[in-house]
């Protein structure tokens, strides 16, 4: 059984059909890139999948069981941790005190026993900032931990976010774009420290990212959204070749010059690779690609 | 029939005022995106300068009459050019009109004398015909009110379609930026938007006072209620729709007023049911999201800091304890009464330092809390509790209505909170609190405190019983305050200020902390409500009025919000206040309009020079006396 399964998932604004008919499986341990250009869907994917926005058809399943009437918090709670493309990050918090806030997602107190300072809210403060000061040597941030979190450069304030993800102890990670913004350096180390997140962790990952480098480097299996509709998904060695994903990042001939597609053509068919049958397959523990380099831009 | 016609006509040229005051807030809003909360204060103030020049002074009416507008006008436009255009942010500015909301109330009360009622200038004849065809009858001062309105209307709206400077007008309400690089004079602009706004105001105030009857400092700034809900029926943007708002609500008060006879203002509550109606049901959130009430700190604390820090924290509550203590035993009556006064403010003021320091949460009627406080603590007493227990009660009282003016919250934010609940403290006044299902009957209820000893109740002794527990109080629940802010819930308070969504993908429910918060800040009000009335024997609406209540929010700005200690200090300055006022010879009258406009006036300095307030201004100097001798040098925030 996936972990996060999604099927026919439909949403449209007005007239747009922002995403169309998605289908997407990801199993445990498993990195999974969601790609495709500009306005192709996959942020709509994202606020739907956390719950920011309801979908008009289809549903998610996460651990088995319909989330789809399940509230953002709640499916945080259930084990789906997030970053945002556009970070938020709390204003005047520390990044010790940032992770904190995120690590009491394991704990337990009310405000009756957090103003009586009884010894179950001092547990749940000691417990949060041990999960905290943890996340933090894994991180490397440990030198940062009394600094403003807003007073990171972009490339440090991604990795917190992605840090307050972990602190909750996640079973799926979604990040929206964790390696925009940085440079070529800061994502070469990024993308080895989401190996190393997958390794330690034992979560799986579920990538929407804009660098096609990155996403070869790093995912076991990819989904290519385009228009909202998913037009080809495999494994990244096939993707790279897949026409119909070459046509949607360059565009073809005849639509190169048009800008848009011409009306008459058929819509790009969803060619459906059937990815190996059961889970585990196709993560990258059967393959190796550690040593893949990511592109200068 | 005849009755619904002449009720419509009485509600026309009333509803007209409100329209025209409204647009004023709407034409502000617009080019500024700031909610003047002033606007009633202004047509009070324009009012009273109108009775000064035509009745007082007895200029004729007419000049009389220009000049007040005039003043008005100006009024508007020093506000804009000396405090709005200094302080950043929507929400700052709105709190400073809140400032000149005080200021004005306390400026005119001090020159004309609180409550004392004056004549309002008149323009018109109240002469009445009767209207053609029907036989209802309309006086020549309601038709004048209800043609000048619509001129002023129509040409307004003329004038922002058509003349170069309107257009210019629509831009910057538009995109300011983009306004600003088309090379449009922007803060000239909103200058003039605010004169005309003011103008407006003015306008509205002078017409409408003699159909109030006499003039009275709160009359008319009560009315701000009704402007704010004919703007926001206005959606805050269209004009025409905002004349409609402020027709339509003139003319749903007439009729429910003469079907339903409540105690206190119906009038009142039909206004409040709009202006919440209208916010619930809005379907932008085009007040939107307006950022933090106040600049946040960037200072670094670093641990060996925070320790110093908690070091100092202790010795200030041992100082309290001590105070608490000593000064009771060794001080007269006059002491510890002194005392009690500033144990209560002190924690009104702390139930405010938890909604609005902690989650981000405007609240404009901690005062509305207090009085449900203090109402059922006195019911409690009332039916033989204990007065200890009594008190307990009232903080449940107040919590329970602050979760009902938390739920509607749960869908407002920022600005929109701040309206709904001045809204509420404006509707305490006039209606809520003069219910008798919670008063009692009339608008006050015995609450005497206990006599702890054979003394009477107002002997020293009793008195220092009293102190005491007052002050155990406040260090309880300022202790408690503490701890919240170090716990679980304390980093969700503090997560969900900053962003809601963010919070929620950490697996906090916004809505129930929300709640949470709202429940907390209205217990902690409610205690302070029934201390304070346990104090002075009676609970009465009248001491947690709509001015308390924004004052309240000036000592939590003025002292620092975010800040325990700064609770405290706004406590003590209530405290000194009384104090001032007793030992001059000013009557209590006037120094409690003095006291206003100080508060008003303080207000406005704070957002715009020291927005940390002064508990920051104390606190950096602390920081950099514990810092000298520690070793450690923290890392200096840079501007994200």
């Amino acid at each position: 059984m996936p972990l996060l399964e999604i099927r026919d998932l439909a949403v449209s604004f007005g007239g747009v059909t922002a995403v169309d008919g998605v289908n997407l499986k990801v199993h445990e341990g498993e990195v999974v890139g969601l790609i495709g250009p500009n306005g192709a869907g996959k942020t709509t994917m994202f606020n739907l999948l956390t719950g920011a926005l309801k979908a008009q058809r289809g549903n998610v399943r996460f651990r088995g069981m319909d989330v789809m009437a399940v509230s953002t918090w709640m499916r945080a709670k259930l084990g789906m941790g997030r970053t945002f493309q556009l970070v938020q990050i709390f204003q005047g918090m520390t990044v010790r005190e940032t992770l904190i806030v995120a690590s009491h997602r394991h704990t337990r107190s009310g405000v009756l026993a957090d103003s009586l300072r009884m010894p179950r809210s001092r547990l749940a403060v000691r417990s949060a900032r041990e999960r905290a000061d943890y996340i933090l040597e894994f991180l490397g941030l440990g030198h940062l931990a009394d600094t403003p979190a807003s007073a990171l450069p972009l490339g440090q304030a991604r990795m917190l976010e992605l840090g307050r993800a972990l602190c909750l102890k996640p079973k799926v990670l979604l990040l929206d774009e964790p390696a925009s913004g940085m440079d070529h350096k800061e994502s070469e180390e990024f993308v080895k420290l989401l190996g190393r997140v997958r390794d330690s962790f034992g979560l799986a990952i579920l990538l929407v990212e804009h660098d096609m480098s990155v996403v070869m480097c790093v995912c076991d299996y990819i989904y290519v959204l385009d228009f909202g509709r998913l037009i080809a998904e495999g494994f990244p060695e096939e993707i790279q070749r897949h026409p119909e994903v070459i046509r949607a990042y360059l565009g073809d001939q005849e639509t190169q010059d048009g800008g848009e597609r011409p009306a008459g053509s058929p819509k790009p068919e969803t060619v459906r690779r059937e990815g190996p049958a059961g889970s585990g397959t196709r993560a990258a523990s059967t393959r190796t690609k550690r040593d893949c380099v990511v592109a200068s831009r | 029939m005849r009755t619904i016609i002449t009720l419509i006509c009485a509600g026309l040229p009333v509803g007209a005022m409100y329209a025209l005051q409204a647009m004023g807030i709407v034409l502000v809003y617009k080019t500024s995106r700031v909610f003047n909360f002033a606007q009633g204060a202004i047509g009070m103030t324009a009012a009273y300068v109108a009775h000064e020049l035509g009745v007082a002074i007895g200029l004729p009416v007419w000049i009389a009459f220009f000049l007040a507008l005039a003043f008005a006008g100006a009024l508007g436009m020093v506000m804009e050019r000396l405090t709005i255009r200094p302080v950043k942010g929507p929400l700052p500015r709105t709190i400073v009109t809140l400032g000149w909301l005080l200021l004005l109330r306390g400026a005119v009360g001090w020159r004309f004398g609180e409550e004392a009622a004056r004549a309002p200038l008149q323009l018109f004849s109240q002469t009445s015909f009767a209207l053609p065809g029907t036989g209802v009858r309309m006086s020549i001062e309601q038709a004048a009110i209800l043609g000048a309105a619509l001129l002023i209307a129509l040409g307004l709206g003329a004038y922002f379609r058509t003349s170069n400077f309107g257009t210019a007008m629509r831009a910057v309400a538009d995109d300011v930026p983009a306004a600003r690089l088309l090379g449009l004079k922007v803060d000239r602009i909103n200058m003039v938007a605010w004169g005309l706004g003011s103008m407006m105001a003015g306008l509205a105030g002078i017409l409408l006072s003699p159909s109030l009857g006499a003039l009275t400092t709160t009359g008319l700034v009560v009315l701000t209620i009704q402007a704010l809900a004919a703007a926001l029926v206005g959606g805050l943007n269209s004009l025409p729709l905002t004349f409609a708002g402020g027709i339509g609500l003139g003319i749903a008060q007439k009729l429910v007023t003469n079907w339903w006879h409540p105690p206190g203002s119906a009038d009142q509550a039909v206004a409040f049911a709009v202006v919440l109606g209208a916010l619930l049901l809005r379907r932008q959130r085009a007040v939107g999201r307006v950022g933090g009430l106040l600049p946040e700190s960037r200072r670094v604390v670093t641990r060996a800091l925070a320790a110093k820090r908690s070091q100092a924290g202790l010795a200030l509550a041992g100082t309290l304890v001590v105070a608490g203590l000593v000064v009771p035993l060794i001080g007269g009556a006059q002491w510890n009464y002194n005392l009690v006064q500033m144990a209560a403010w002190a924690l009104a003021v702390l139930s405010i330092v938890i909604l609005a320091g902690d989650v981000g949460q405007v609240s404009l009627c901690q005062g509305s809390f207090m009085a449900m406080g203090a109402f059922a603590a006195a019911a409690a007493v009332a039916v033989h509790v204990p007065f200890g227990l009594a008190i307990v009660v009232g903080g449940f009282g107040a919590m329970a209505m602050a979760v009902l003016v938390g739920l509607p919250a749960l869908r407002l934010q920022g600005l929109e909170l701040a309206i709904v609940t001045l809204s509420l403290a404006f509707m305490g006044d006039r209606f809520l609190f003069l219910q008798t299902w919670i008063t009692g009957s009339g608008s006050a209820r015995a609450l005497p405190r206990p006599e702890f000893t054979r003394v009477s109740t107002h002997g020293v002794a009793g008195a220092r019983w009293y102190t005491l527990i007052t002050f155990a109080a406040l260090l309880l629940l300022a202790w408690g305050v503490r701890n919240l802010r170090r716990s679980r819930t304390g980093s969700a308070f503090a997560a969900l200020r900053s962003s809601v969504e963010a919070t929620r993908a950490m697996g906090f429910s916004a809505t129930a902390y929300k709640l949470d918060a709202f429940a907390v800040s209205g217990f902690i009000a409610g205690i302070a409500g029934a201390l304070f009335s346990g104090l002075v024997g009676t609970a009465a609406a009248t001491s947690f009025d709509f001015t308390r209540s924004i004052s309240l929010l000036a000592f939590a700005v003025i002292a620092g919000v975010g800040s325990i200690p700064g609770a405290i200090l706004g406590g003590v300055v209530v405290m000194l206040s009384t104090l001032g006022t007793t030992s001059t010879s000013m009557s209590s009258a006037s120094a409690g309009a003095v006291t206003t406009m100080l508060t008003g006036g303080g207000l406005i300095a704070v957002v715009a020079l020291s927005p940390g307030g002064v508990a920051d201004l104390i606190r950096s100097g602390a920081d950099r006396l514990l810092r000298r001798g520690g070793e450690e040098t923290p890392v200096e925030g840079v501007a994200a």
